[in-house]
């Protein structure tokens, strides 16, 4: 904090958390969820780590503090809080940022593309 | 730099850009892509990229693709001998 207004920390996670947790919600009781967690890094000055997880077809966001074993994502996305916030609200469209550098998708990407198309970040699938 | 190693699971390509999928199966890869600046040099460079991309799925040959530690572009591709 600084002078009672929230630093750059603060606003970039609180602004990924809050685009997460409205996928989150829109792709809540889905019959793509198959399960797994989806683990998204923001990366740069103010690292962060939330978990997407799966219980009985809801899907919650936890901020993990960056514990979280890789060995549990599903999915793994990393990139720039901001960006990333920006393509899930849908204000910045998923594959032009992409192909401009700063992110990175890994895991199952098969079921990545199904959720994302589901959520509506991507037109297509992968 | 980064390195993601691993078979050529899936190469989608396409005009100005080449997507593949690089892992050791099917549900573990990672993607990358294979871009060019529209410069001759840089093109003819993406091209041979992307060439010995098809070949090494084709041969099922393992590939390290090089990119940058927050960037799915690579930059480079080294094959393996088996």
């Amino acid at each position: 904090m600084n002078n009672g207004k929230p630093d750059g920390a603060d606003t970039h996670r609180g602004e990924l958390a809050e685009a997460l947790s409205g996928v989150a919600e829109s792709l809540s009781g889905s019959p793509r969820l198959t399960g797994g967690q989806i683990v998204v890094r923001q990366i740069g000055e103010h690292p962060a780590t939330f978990v997407i997880s799966e219980v009985d077809g809801t899907l919650s966001v936890a901020d993990t503090q960056g514990m979280v074993d890789d060995a549990d994502a599903r999915v793994e996305i990393l990139g720039d809080g901001q960006v990333l916030a920006a393509i899930l609200r849908g204000d910045q469209d998923a594959r032009d940022a992409f192909l401009a550098g700063g992110i990175r998708v890994r895991g199952d990407l098969r079921y990545f593309s199904d959720l994302a198309v589901a959520a509506r970040i991507l037109p297509t699938p992968l | 730099m980064a390195e993601t190693t691993g078979l050529v699971q899936r190469l989608t390509v396409g005009s100005s850009v080449s997507c593949v999928w690089i892992g050791p199966n099917p549900n573990n890869t990672t993607l990358l892509v294979v871009s060019d600046n529209g410069m001759a040099a840089d093109v003819a460079f993406a091209a041979s990229l992307v060439q010995t991309l098809a070949s090494a799925a084709t041969n099922y040959r393992s590939v390290a693709a090089i990119h940058g530690n927050n960037s799915s572009t690579i930059t480079a591709l080294r094959v393996d001998p088996v």
